[in-house]
């Protein structure tokens, strides 16, 4: 575990190196990032502000929908950065490369980019996150834990979707599009999956579980989700990351290295 | 004109090469419209009138995003900046062609494919989620809708175009197109009318040429507008083109003297 630890953090500040090769370059797509998430959260407010209601949630439980979203997105896309230039390895053989080290070689595509530049927009989120809880009667402390249990299934459940898009890449070489739709799916989650309409609403509750990811732990915060759907929510989790690692190793054992 | 239609054609053979890529594409296009609409669709079940704006009309103007998506963000000039930092400009430039017209064709069908997709798209939304649409009947708003859609079109090109140019003097243009896309998406009213904005903040985003680009045609084709707004809004519009004609042409001739080839 300790090894692992030191691991990451040694491929974290290679990454992290790679911020200052290009420097204008980071601080303009963070500035995009920062802009994207103001002009939206502007928008919601001025919508809600005029409603106010939207799908039976307020004001400040539709802020933090949409803050719980980009926490989530925000470490996932910080976690898995690596993901994205997978298919170049297979493509180039370089995955043979990491096949033969002395370390996981999941472990390595998954976290051997970790991009530092998205923790910067983490701590914000997290700040903002707890100004909205106080701003919301009636916690409860079960509540609280809940939500916390709920972010984490929420980000295994982002690791499982992120394994079975490399799967996909060994057996088909398709990733940048099956990882986009991913993204643009869970980007329906930036607002509560009740605005949705059927069979929509399922289908981004229970296939594509942006639910799941992003509703259930603001539900669970303003306790508006039963115990039973909170249950179910972990199992989905557990179920979906062990699938995902038997799909892993399947591909594994299909991959050929032919570009090697 | 012969070559131009050859850059045409090779452009849709293109598109029927990497036919999935094309699919998941308009996918993710579709997705992103799905959000704006059940939105919006949630406000309205619970007011029949939201910043003056009725249900169809709002449905209208979130839907027909598709439609102007395709028409005028369609767009192949993004090429251009990695063109400029890799030296492949320099085989167009010793080539008998004229680089914005040879630009014009690449997009014409990029524009064209989009476009058919998007109509396609339009239509099944329609058909499935049985919205309140409004279907223009007037000529003269149909009229003024399509010129708006063209100016629009023009517009875009060449703003895009013009983030392109940074190529000359950066290898660095995939950040500046980053935010470019995110201000357009925002402040073109790509999520929402941007006359919801408070009164000094709106008076302000009609200054821009981005305004231009999605909600002004949309409000024309909403019918919702006075003939102040139109002739000010076209005015605007004619305006920005031909400003941003002149700093294209110069940016271009600029460019040109610091071109190294690099790459080649």
């Amino acid at each position: 575990m300790l090894r692992y630890i030191k691991v990451w953090l040694i491929l974290s500040i290679n990454s992290f190196q790679t911020f200052f090769l290009s420097r204008f370059g980071a601080v303009i797509f963070l500035t995009g990032k920062i802009v994207r998430f103001i002009l939206y959260l502007v928008f919601l407010v001025l919508l809600v502000s005029k409603t106010k209601i939207l799908a039976g949630y307020n004001l400040w439980q539709v802020i933090l929908f949409y803050l719980t979203f980009n926490f989530i997105d925000s470490i996932t896309q910080m976690l898995f950065r690596e993901v994205y230039r997978f298919r170049q390895y297979i493509l180039s053989g370089n995955f043979d490369l990491l096949l033969v080290k002395p370390v996981n070689s999941l472990f390595r595509i998954l976290f051997g980019g970790t991009d530092f530049l998205d923790f910067i927009t983490l701590l914000p989120f997290i700040i903002f996150i707890i100004i909205v809880i106080a701003q919301l009667p009636q916690i409860s402390l079960l509540g609280l834990l809940f939500y916390l249990l709920l972010l984490i299934n929420a980000i295994t459940i982002a690791m499982s979707f992120h394994i079975l898009v490399m799967a996909l890449a060994i057996l088909t070489l398709e990733i940048d599009h099956a990882i986009m739709i991913y993204r643009d799916f869970t980007g329906m989650g930036k607002l509560p999956v009740d605005i949705y309409g059927e069979p929509l609403r399922s289908f981004v509750t229970f296939v594509i579980p942006v639910g799941i990811m992003m509703t259930f732990p603001v539900k669970s915060l303003v306790g508006l989700l039963s115990f039973d759907a909170v249950i179910m929510a972990f199992v989905f989790g557990i179920i979906l990351f062990i699938v995902s690692l038997t799909v892993w190793n399947y591909s594994l054992r299909q991959y050929t290295s032919a570009s090697s | 004109m012969k070559k131009y239609l050859m850059v045409i054609n090779n452009g849709l053979q293109e598109y029927f090469t990497y036919r999935l890529n094309f699919v998941l594409w308009r996918v993710r296009v579709i997705v992103a419209i799905l959000i704006s609409y059940f939105l919006w669709n949630a406000v309205y079940s619970q007011s029949n009138q939201v910043f003056g704006y009725g249900q169809s009309q709002m449905m209208t103007y979130i839907l027909l995003t598709i439609f102007i998506n395709g028409i005028v963000f369609s767009t192949q000039t993004f090429r251009v900046a990695e063109e400029i930092n890799y030296g492949i400009l320099s085989r167009y430039l010793i080539r008998p062609l004229n680089y914005f017209v040879y630009n014009l064709s690449r997009d014409f069908a990029d524009k064209l494919i989009n476009t058919s997709f998007s109509v396609i798209e339009f239509l099944l939304l329609v058909f499935l989620l049985k919205p309140p649409i409004i279907f223009q009947t007037n000529p003269l708003w149909i009229l003024l809708f399509v010129q708006s859609v063209i100016f629009a079109a023009i517009l875009y090109f060449e703003i895009s175009l013009l983030i392109s140019f940074i190529g000359f003097w950066s290898n660095e243009t995939w950040a500046p197109r980053f935010l470019f896309f995110i201000l357009v998406s925002f402040l073109a009213g790509n999520y929402f009318p941007l006359d919801i904005f408070p009164p000094p903040i709106y008076k302000i985003l009609e200054l821009l040429p981005f305004t231009y680009l999605l909600f002004y045609p949309l409000k024309i084709y909403i019918g919702q507008v006075s003939s102040i707004f139109i002739i000010k809004g076209f005015l605007s519009v004619i305006f920005w083109i031909i400003a941003l004609y002149f700093i294209l042409r110069l940016f271009w001739r600029k460019g040109l003297k610091v071109y190294t080839a690099e790459g080649q």
